[in-house]
């Protein structure tokens, strides 16, 4: 099941609140959520939800039991089948045709390790697995939570497909609460903000931007120079909207439910340098791979070394392919070329700074549309060598694209949304305001896409 | 902001969003299209086209000839049946099913508007199509809900597996008939039917023209020539789906409609020569009991029902779209020997040559 759907919106989400908040049902939260969560995820393949049962009961039975605390047996042994199920689900075809060349040997016919259907958001609920596996070695989870708790803790739908990548110390607290949990008017309000701007963002600002393009993006090698940086920029806040989008409705139902979910974005594309950037674009991601790989790996003291292997790891963390390991390795160099020209960049105006990290950024996505090939044609594009063979943006295309960028750049979602907790301010205006955009919304949602990170 | 203003506003909203939607059924869409022009619709879906067919049938005068059905007959227009104008309407919605097909018949049967001659299309028994009729109404479904699973706790040939696969296919087609409110492209075409005078235009995708894929005065579709297509490769078998104590209560409400002074002809559509010859060499055993579970509920019925012959001369014709959508002429022939048939109150399972 997705956000984007009309069944997610009239029947499971309103189901699933009515149980969680029926007062005979009041000692059942948990268990509401949890079954909840696994039928969200059963929803979409039922073999995906028993793996990730399998993963949730083997990472408690080795580190969430007692004497997992240091030791580093049964932690190697915990992380070691949560990571292989990646590597088999996510990893393996890869593998096969892309670094061994076999792909040959299982044409035309089904194979055990070609044909496999990788589980929605398998990379995500992995990490979190991995970070309690890791914490509660390091100690810093002392008391173990109950097996219901820790499975609710990393199968918890509004997180569980696309981040953001929790820690089990960030929600510990309210997950205890459940029972005692009231949501407040002010919560609620707050809570529909953020899931009907997310859901905005998706549908109206992301899923158009994908309408406009997505011919475009199927003939890489027959655009103008002019169509060409059109598609490079459109992509590049469709990305942004179906990723933010996502996260504001996590957000957002978390909050129905108690949970004060982090910020996974804080405004990215105003990012000064490269660095900037990952501060702010999938900050969750950016902090796992900074507590359990960068400084594990040595930190700062192995800079340059330790920066190449985790930005490589973090584009094979978004696909199976070499295009996602170069756009890791893409990043790198940006990182790495920022910090030895800091100097000089840090004195350019702000301006031109958060313009040419945007457009760096931008460029770099190209990488997550085309394979090699089509980058090349489309990089003939960009230089007017393509065909041109179709037509170009037309006004339409142009005031669409100028629009996400002012909503891009200019509104806040986040305050807005906190904002709108403010019962007394504007109230029936903003009501208006929040179900007018939630029922454009539903009008346009059946030309949605499923979001982009889902697939990662 | 207030959690309740928002829902108060939301919940007005989306009435709003439905009433805009409404005037489908009050409209007749089909008269305004010119003679020989093809008009494709702003709607795509079953609920739409089966209200839109059903106020044109109430509000013209009553028909020699009516084809129910789906896609699978829904290319038959006046002028393949060699019927006069305004003696035949093509009643058939595609994507649906022959409950639906039983449902159109009844509420035009209501209005006193059933054609004299009911064909009415069954899909064959081997692809075996099935569903409950998507019809807007909070109320009808409602009624058509609470009348299947009282039917099915009534007769002994329906067991609780049979009334709870219906029941969740009721709740199936009302979630999917309330989804289908939330489209762009219906919704626009609502408020242009307001703004506009509420001409049926509103409601057209596109000017009328004589060569595109569209809707006919008559209630037929035709497809653009470029979708035929001249090698069609066997069509396999369907996972069984029919309900077969229903098939035979909706055989029953149609005999019951013969009460309106009208005949019903029931047929099994018909299959490409391959398809069929692959099928009929190695038949299904549900398909092969449901069959003569048909003819046999016709037969006490007094309905007039044809299986598919395989080697019937509509299996040999040109032009098929697909190996389960005959080319409208053939149908239309086979139709027509149908009709000319002397009328009978028994089953026939035989060839229609």
């Amino acid at each position: 099941m997705i956000f984007n759907d009309l069944a997610f919106l009239f029947i499971f989400l309103p189901g699933v609140l009515a149980a969680f908040f029926l007062p005979p049902l009041r000692r059942l939260r948990p268990w509401t959520l949890l079954v909840a969560s696994f039928v969200f995820y059963g929803l979409s393949g039922l073999q995906h939800a028993v793996a990730l049962a399998a993963g949730i009961a083997w990472v408690y039975l080795l580190s969430g039991t007692k004497g997992a605390e240091g030791n580093r047996w049964r932690l190697t042994v915990a992380i070691v089948f949560p990571a292989l199920a990646l590597v088999y689900y996510k990893y393996t075809g890869f593998l096969i045709a892309g670094v061994l060349g076999l792909d040959s040997a299982t044409d035309g016919g089904f194979s055990l390790f070609r044909d496999v259907v990788l589980p929605a958001g398998i990379s995500f609920f992995t990490f979190q697995l991995i970070a309690f596996a890791i914490d509660r070695y390091r100690g810093e989870i002392p008391e173990s939570p109950r097996l219901g708790l820790f499975a609710l803790y990393v199968s918890f739908f509004p997180q569980l497909v696309a981040g953001p990548i929790l820690r089990y110390h960030e929600i510990a607290e309210p997950l205890h609460q459940l029972r005692s949990f009231r949501l407040s008017a002010e919560t609620a309000s707050r809570a529909i903000a953020f899931i009907a701007l997310g859901l905005a963002a998706k549908v109206l600002l992301a899923d158009t931007l994908h309408h406009y393009i997505v011919g475009w993006r199927g003939d890489p090698g027959g655009l103008g120079p002019v169509t060409a940086l059109y598609v490079l920029f459109a992509y590049s806040f469709q990305i942004y909207f179906d990723f933010y989008g996502y996260s504001l409705v996590a957000i957002g139902l978390g909050l129905f439910f108690g949970f004060q979910f982090p910020d996974n974005f804080r405004r990215p594309y105003e990012a000064l340098n490269p660095r900037d950037f990952w501060r702010r674009w999938h900050r969750t991601l950016s902090y796992w791979i900074r507590d359990y790989l960068y400084i594990p790996l040595g930190g700062n003291e192995r800079y340059r070394r330790n920066i190449i292997v985790i930005f490589a790891l973090c584009g094979l963390w978004h696909g199976a392919g070499w295009t996602f390991i170069i756009w890791g390795l893409y990043h790198a160099a940006l990182v790495l070329g920022y910090g030895a020209t800091s100097k000089g960049w840090d004195r350019l105006p702000r301006l031109v700074q958060t313009v040419l990290t945007f457009v760096l950024v931008s460029a770099g996505w190209t990488l997550f549309m085309f394979d090699f090939a089509g980058i090349a044609a489309f990089a003939r594009s960009l230089i007017g060598l393509g065909s041109a063979s179709s037509a170009g943006p037309g006004l339409e295309h142009w005031g669409f694209l100028a629009l996400a960028a002012s909503i891009c750049f200019i509104p806040s979602f986040e305050a807005m949304a906190r904002r709108a907790g403010e019962l007394e301010r504007a109230s029936i205006i903003r009501a208006a305001g929040y179900a007018g955009l939630a029922v454009a919304v539903m009008v346009f949602i059946d030309r949605s896409q499923d979001f982009i990170y889902f697939r990662f | 902001m207030r959690p309740v203003f928002f829902l108060i506003v939301l919940g007005g909203l989306l009435a709003a969003l439905v009433a805009v939607q409404r005037p489908v059924p009050e409209t007749d869409l089909f008269s305004a299209i010119p003679a020989g022009s093809r008009v494709p619709f702003a709607f795509p879906t079953e609920p739409e086209l089966f209200a839109a067919k059903l106020a044109h049938g109430r509000l013209v005068p009553r028909r020699a000839i009516g084809l129910f059905g789906n896609s699978r007959s829904v290319m038959v227009g006046a002028s393949e049946l060699g019927a006069a104008p305004g003696r035949f309407f093509n009643y058939a919605v595609p994507g649906s099913s022959f409950r639906t097909s039983v449902a159109l018949a009844e509420a035009l049967a209501q209005a006193g508007k059933l054609p004299a001659t009911v064909l009415v299309s069954l899909d064959h028994l081997e692809i075996q199509f099935d569903g409950n009729p998507n019809i807007r109404g909070a109320w009808g479904w409602l009624g058509r809900l609470a009348r299947d699973v009282r039917i099915g706790l009534r007769r002994p040939d329906i067991d609780w597996r049979m009334v709870a696969r219906v029941a969740w296919r009721h709740v199936y087609v009302g979630y999917h008939g309330l989804a289908r409110y939330f489209n762009a492209e219906q919704l626009a075409a609502g408020i242009r039917w307001r703004l506009d005078g509420r001409g049926a235009r509103a409601w057209w995708r596109g000017e009328p023209r004589a060569d595109s894929a569209g809707y006919r005065r008559d209630g037929s579709r035709a497809e653009a020539t470029s979708k035929l297509r001249r090698r069609l490769a066997p069509v396999g078998r369907a996972a069984p789906s029919v309900l077969m104590g229903y098939l035979i209560e909706d055989l029953r409400r149609l005999a019951a409609l013969k009460n309106a002074g009208s005949r019903i002809i029931v047929y099994e559509s018909p299959l490409h020569r391959p398809s069929a010859e692959r099928l009929a060499r190695r038949p299904s055993g549900h398909a092969v009991i449901m069959r003569e579970a048909v003819l046999r509920a016709c037969a006490r019925l007094g309905l007039e029902c044809h299986g598919n012959d395989p080697d019937g001369p509509l299996a040999d014709a040109g032009g098929w779209l697909e190996p389960t959508h005959p080319p409208a002429l053939a149908l239309a022939a086979h139709l027509n020997r149908l009709m000319k048939r002397p009328r009978m109150g028994a089953a026939r399972s035989g060839p229609a040559r």
